[in-house]
């Protein structure tokens, strides 16, 4: 019996201020802005309390665990106009918020005969951002495994190590939405100075309505996987295939919602509901093993298909379903879907009319409806597209050691996955070219792709293939024992990261978050020469 | 022994933290700025200040001054996404009043009425009328539930102020009604939830509009008692008169008969002709006795790049007077179809940038130099006559009140007692009973007066016309948010029997399409809920 007690604190604090010549543009109109201070604290607090008890049985290994989790995520803040604390004008705008998370679980680890193995896992999750009546989430899972080559019938061989079926079958809680504190809470947001409304002569501060779902509760996501792990040549070849089916319901997601149905156009709620299914391989050679001379090869492989099975709000299936993917530029517009029958965030546009030379025909489409008049007033006219999600994930690493000198390398392969160029679609216009203060503008490039003058923001030709090749990351290393005859031993090491990609992408970076490209910000390529000594 | 108390401590530890931890997880808001809705009102001053975000909803888009962040709706640049700087768009814009040289997306779309149903800006508005009506709907509710328990002053102000609310969003279904028709449909029995609105039609939202105008009324404070800038009886006699007037237009039969009714109670109730008209328009207008109900801005409190700050801003330019703000934008003036029906051409600014004719209501800038009369680069500033009728400065030409170089401190005047003479003008030429022709000549004619200085720019009842009286209204109201719907009610928005430079996207101006007469319904909004249906021709 063993009784054990986590406790943890992390302690974040920042402060800034970003001051700006008084000659710009805004600073100028406005004195107040000149100097933007900010301010804040977190501190996460971690409780973790459990008891394990083992104990072995002649054949029979048991090894029960119980416990208790308590976590509290507190952060607080101040965002001012510092340096005209006496200005009038100057906002002094304090913040604080928390939520809390807290969990009973027990597991329980039987084993019989050293070959067959189950564990049951039990949870009760509590958080801060669900009403008491969704609070809870109760998160079983079960799994067993089967070491075949402990069985006496089997055995181990020259060539197989060791080989291991498992099955599993589990529940989990997502309740991560990010600075969302109190979703579930109807409050009330006070205004700041600047933000006050005039009554007679007085100015009265306001009180806001905040949007908010008193129905939230948890997302759960349901898995299924059966795996075989092998280890085969005296482990110089190792590795697992896998087939899952993850289901996700009660999908939270911040989504558009009617005008009218809520204090906002958008809203944290439940969803719907989504299947993932896949493959997964893996697969770790030892090539060469020398003294002399090592080299080490994994590569991983996943398939993974996603679909959505069900959307919350109705299950008319006449519904066109619940947009999301929010773009840059224009009030609350949307290029991606969440529909039944169709990929998660399956983009949702209209096909892109092209003329003789190949170049697109500004605001011609296809009129997909044959409803004719204004095909880009239509929503029968749009079509939907592909999906952010890659079909194939592939990674490959290597690690080769010759004498003194290592030579690492790792990269990645992604494909089919679309991004939607918003970049392209927001900025390379010729409209923006003439700046109405009588100036010109720079704009990207892409316009040459399109020549468009005015934004439109749901042509397909925006939406591309982001297949790529990453080397993420490569690396050569010396490594010595004494150097100049002493006892001085250390390393030499020569490394790259964000290597090269390789992709017929032509926006910035293909490796974007739910395939909407509107970063504008390249991803760093590192170098570094790093020196270690040991002595 | 050591064992047991071991096990005690165990059950000791685990006890208190199984108490008293889980109980954390029932969390109030520690945010000094956020409260819930169970323990915001505790006070008549908490109510007062919900009532005023409702007010605040029309001229700002979120708790932060100076459109700095908290905005209301996400996915729109705040400032962008005001309430009132939408609205003038959209009622002035696709007007002869208002033409735009900027390219921010589709906004030429407007006044050259080639609109889409993905317009952004239409969409901005729409998305703001029902903004303001959920939280009107959400006020209701509280004041409903705290009625029964309060009495003396707190009682009797939460029912003025509830029928403020109840006004309100009245006003904003108006809006609604005469920009998109069917509609999506809301009141206080609609929780806050994930739902889909039902649709409805623009008959039954007249219906609805009327009976909940009438119903509030008496709850109102008495016309011209109430506090500067809140809404009283005449605010909701005033909006009556107005649906009334328009009513051939959204349910197809006149109720002239009607719009006098309430007419004559605005006029009746006091309120009185600014003597002088500038200063409707300038930065002291809250001193002015003719506003019935402003939106209120001021420089230094009621903050955004929206709302008459856009208003001013964007007209200012080229060379024009800067009365009170920091420097012009360039985006809007007025075109010369619009100017000459003040008889002004182009001649006139020979020798002047600021002519003004004998009806000084016509404020207008021209620079013979830099300045062209044609308009045959729609974004070139320039091109076309300057307007400035709206300043931050006092009607004296003293610094604004809370003067800020970038906000303004002019109201937006959205009812005044001049457009009420007018309508009654208006509601007995087109037969409605109530009024009659001489009382109607006689309020013309004082504004007239007022606009001439004297009696020289007085008419006859012969030349007491309708044409007469939508150009009249433009002389009067022009680049105050009416243009479009006097337009509609006229049959000159759309069609051929008026045209004007560039409307249709054609330099000398071609007929539209009648189905213009209304925005389209945002495709987000038609997407996102089942129930609506997309008005016919878009």
């Amino acid at each position: 019996m063993k009784a054990t007690l986590n406790l943890g604190y992390d302690y974040y604090k920042t402060a800034g201020k970003d001051i700006t010549n008084t000659l710009a543009s805004w600073s100028y109109r406005e004195p107040e802005r000149q100097i933007v201070g900010y301010e804040q604290t977190k501190t996460n607090s971690l409780l973790d309390f459990y008891l394990n008890y083992k104990k072995e049985l002649g054949f029979n290994k048991i090894d029960i665990t119980g416990g208790y989790s308590y976590q509290h995520f507190y952060n607080e803040g101040v965002n001012s106009n510092a340096a005209a604390a006496t200005m009038v004008g100057a906002r002094v705008t304090p913040y604080k918020n928390e939520y809390f998370l807290i969990s009973f679980f027990g597991r329980l680890n039987y084993t019989l005969l050293d070959r067959y193995l189950l564990t049951a896992t039990l949870r009760d999750d509590g958080s801060s951002r669900f009403s008491e009546d969704n609070r809870w989430g109760l998160f079983p899972a079960v799994a067993v495994a089967w070491k075949l080559t402990e069985e006496p019938f089997i055995g181990k061989s020259k060539i197989v190590d060791e080989l291991k079926l498992r099955l599993s079958w589990g529940k989990t809680g997502q309740q991560d939405v990010g600075t969302n504190y109190y979703p579930y809470i109807p409050t009330y947001t006070g205004s700041t100075s600047g933000a006050y409304y005039q009554f007679g002569t007085a100015f009265y501060p306001t009180l806001r309505p905040d949007a908010y779902d008193a129905n939230l509760k948890w997302e759960t996501v349901t898995s299924l996987n059966a795996g075989l792990d092998f280890s085969l040549l005296n482990k110089r070849v190792s590795g697992s295939v896998e087939v899952y089916e993850n289901t996700s319901d009660d999908l939270l997601n911040s989504i558009p919602i009617p005008v009218g149905s809520n204090f906002s156009n958008f809203l944290l709620t439940n969803v719907g509901s989504m299947v993932n299914r896949g493959v997964e391989v893996g697969l770790n050679v030892t090539p060469i093993l020398q003294p002399d001379l090592s080299w080490e090869v994994g590569v991983n492989m996943t398939y993974n298909k996603n679909e959505i099975t069900k959307l919350t709000l109705t299950d008319d299936p006449a519904y066109t379903g619940v947009n999301t993917g929010g773009i840059s530029g224009g009030v609350g517009n949307t290029v991606q879907k969440f529909i039944v029958g169709y990929p998660s965030r399956v983009f949702f546009l209209f096909s892109q009319v092209l003329d003789a030379n190949g170049m697109p025909v500004e605001g011609l489409y296809v009129d997909k409806s044959g409803q004719g008049g204004n095909v880009s007033g239509n929503e029968l006219n749009k079509y939907y597209y592909k999906s952010p999600d890659p079909d194939y994930l592939v990674g490959i690493s290597s690690k080769i050691n010759y004498k003194n000198f290592d030579f690492i390398f790792s990269g990645r392969l992604s494909i089919g996955n679309y991004v939607y160029n918003n970049n392209a679609s927001n900025r390379a216009l010729y409209q923006q070219v003439y700046n109405q203060s009588g100036y010109l503008s720079n704009i990207l490039t892409d316009v040459r792709k399109t020549n468009f003058t005015t934004a439109q923001y749901w042509s397909s030709i925006y939406l591309e293939n982001a297949s790529y090749f990453k080397m993420d990351y490569i690396s050569l290393g010396y490594n010595f024992t004494s150097l100049f005859g002493n006892n001085l031993s250390g390393r030499i090491g020569l490394s790259v990261q964000n290597v090269f990609t390789i992709t017929d992408y032509t926006g910035l970076d293909p490796e974007v978050d739910n395939g909407i490209d509107n970063n504008i910000y390249p991803r760093p390529r590192t170098f570094m020469l790093s020196i270690s000594l040991n002595y | 022994m050591k064992k047991n108390t071991f096990l005690i401590a165990v059950i000791l530890i685990t006890t208190f933290l199984f108490s008293s931890c889980v109980k954390d997880l029932n969390v109030e808001p520690i945010d000094p700025r956020v409260n819930t809705l169970n323990n915001v009102f505790k006070d008549q001053a908490a109510y007062k200040q919900a009532l005023a975000k409702i007010y605040a909803s029309y001229a700002i888009s979120g708790q932060t001054g100076g459109g700095g962040g908290s905005a209301d709706i996400q996915g729109i640049d705040e400032n962008f996404g005001n309430y009132v700087r939408q609205y003038w768009g959209l009622q002035e814009l696709s007007t002869d009043e208002a033409i735009i040289a900027w390219d921010d997306a589709t906004i030429k779309d407007f006044h050259w009425q080639t609109w889409s149903p993905n317009d952004v800006f239409t969409t901005a508005i729409y998305s703001r009328i029902f903004y303001t009506v959920t939280i009107c709907n959400e006020f209701i509710r509280n004041a409903n539930s705290k009625m029964g328990s309060v009495s003396g002053t707190f009682l009797s102000d939460l029912k003025a102020f509830k029928a403020e609310a109840r006004f309100l969003r009245a006003l904003s279904y108006w809006h609604a009604i005469d920009m998109f028709g069917n509609v999506p449909f809301v009141t206080e029995d609609d929780l806050p939830g994930a739902f889909f609105p039902k649709r409805i039609t623009r008959a039954d939202l007249f219906n609805y509009i009327e009976k909940e105008l009438k119903e509030m009324e008496t709850d109102l404070v008495p016309a011209r008692q109430n506090e500067y800038a809140r809404a009283d009886r005449g605010a909701a006699w005033f909006l009556l008169a107005k649906l009334y007037l328009n009513a051939k237009v959204y349910i197809g039969t006149e109720k002239n008969t009607e719009a006098l009714t309430y007419i004559n109670q605005v006029i009746a109730a006091g309120y009185s002709l600014d003597s002088n008209y500038g200063r409707l328009f300038s930065a002291d207008n809250s001193q002015s006795p003719e506003i019935i109900f402003p939106i209120a801005f001021d420089g230094q409190n009621t903050q955004q790049y929206g709302g008459m700050t856009f208003v001013l801003h964007a007209s200012n330019g080229g060379g024009m007077p800067l009365n009170g703000i920091d420097g012009g934008w360039g985006g809007i003036r007025t075109i010369k179809d619009f100017v000459s029906k003040f008889n002004i051409s182009e001649s006139d600014f020979a020798s002047t940038t600021q002519y003004q004719s004998s009806d000084k209501r016509g404020m207008f800038f021209f620079d013979k130099s830099s300045w062209e009369w044609e308009i045959t680069n729609v974004g070139t500033f320039t091109q076309g006559i300057g307007v400035t009728k709206f300043k931050n400065v006092t009607s004296t030409g003293g610094p604004a009140p809370n003067a800020h170089a970038t906000f303004v401190s002019t109201d937006f005047p959205m009812f005044r007692l001049a457009d009420a003479y007018l309508m009654y003008a208006e509601a007995v030429v087109r037969g409605g009973s109530g009024g009659n022709m001489a009382t109607a000549l006689g309020y013309v004619n004082t504004l007239r007066q007022r606009a001439y200085g004297n009696n020289s720019g007085d008419i006859n009842t012969s030349d007491l016309t309708l044409n007469f009286l939508l150009d009249e209204r433009g002389r009067e109201l022009y680049w105050e948010g009416h243009r479009r719907t006097d337009l509609i009610r006229f049959g000159q928005f759309t069609n051929g029997s008026y045209v004007w430079e560039w409307k249709g996207k054609v330099k000398n101006g071609i007929q539209t399409s009648s189905h213009r007469d209304l925005y389209p319904i945002p495709i987000n909004d038609l997407n996102a809920n089942p129930n609506l249906t997309q008005n016919v021709g878009y």
